[in-house]
């Protein structure tokens, strides 16, 4: 049920699906092992996010040295049809890209927004930003996600979106 | 982009974790719980023995020497009785001895 929206959380940060989904299954046996320590006061969702977030960013930190974001977000080759373009699974594919070559704090925000569907309060539990740090990340994150569509698809295309 | 756009896009867009993930989990959180074997708090029950211990001497100390603490302060003399101290020694030996035996209570029935 969360975990595919919990993947998303920590490929935003890492911005590589097999480095996301280790630190996924490191964030659900902290889950199991502190299950004990869970406070029925905020939703679950969020406390698992928040672990979540939290192991990326650390492993983000280990691996900060090695990992460059070209290396790990290739462009894709070629143009793109139209007819393709109108697949949702294409669309999606772009957008991943999109927001992975995306400032970290920006894409973790605006998945947590507009995927998780968590209001700024919760944003900021889960992330430990401050309120204006989360609006910033937001309303950056926003044209920033519009001008990487565009370097990827061109105009014409991202209009189509 | 309009943000109703952008909140369908983005609403839509997850990830999907590898076929194996669930599995690979499940293996994982297997050989955890066979790391996290309940054990009995052996190190508790040693520290409360000790603390009895060393209270029941104290009191035995009190007892036999019939300890009197003599403050003098500006020429006063104050002397306070034991009677306090063993009060307070005696709650906290009985407190002591509560705990031990929830403590072993609490190591037979995991045992069961």
């Amino acid at each position: 049920m969360y975990k595919n929206v919990a993947l998303s959380l920590a490929f935003s940060i890492l911005k590589n699906q097999d480095l996301a989904e280790d630190v996924l299954q490191e964030a659900f046996i902290k889950v199991f092992q502190k299950i004990e320590h869970f406070r029925s006061k905020s939703k679950f969702s969020t406390w698992l996010y928040r672990i979540v977030v939290n192991t990326s960013y650390n492993e983000l930190k280990k691996k900060k040295k090695t990992m460059d974001v070209d290396d790990l977000v290739h462009m894709p080759d070629g143009l793109i049809a139209k007819e393709d373009f109108l697949k949702e699974e294409t669309q999606n594919k772009y957008i991943n890209i999109a927001l992975a070559r995306m400032n970290t704090d920006e894409a973790l925000s605006l998945r947590l927004f507009y995927l998780s569907e968590m209001s700024i309060k919760e944003i900021k539990k889960i992330t430990g930003f401050s309120t204006a740090k989360v609006k910033v990340c937001l309303h950056r994150g926003r044209s920033n996600l519009n001008f990487e569509l565009k370097l990827l698809l061109g105009d014409e295309l991202t209009d189509l979106l | 982009m309009k943000e109703e756009k952008l909140k369908e896009l983005l609403s839509k867009n997850t990830l999907k974790t590898s076929p194996g993930f669930t599995d690979r989990l499940i293996l994982k959180i297997a050989a955890e719980k066979e790391k996290t074997v309940p054990t009995h708090p052996v190190w508790q029950f040693r520290f409360v023995l000790s603390a009895l211990l060393l209270i029941m001497g104290t009191i035995t100390f009190l007892l036999s020497n019939s300890f009197e603490a003599i403050f003098r302060l500006l020429r006063l003399e104050t002397v306070v009785s034991n009677a306090p101290f063993m009060m307070v020694l005696f709650a906290l030996l009985l407190m002591g001895i509560n705990y031990s035996v929830r403590l072993h209570e609490l190591s037979k029935r995991s045992k069961v």
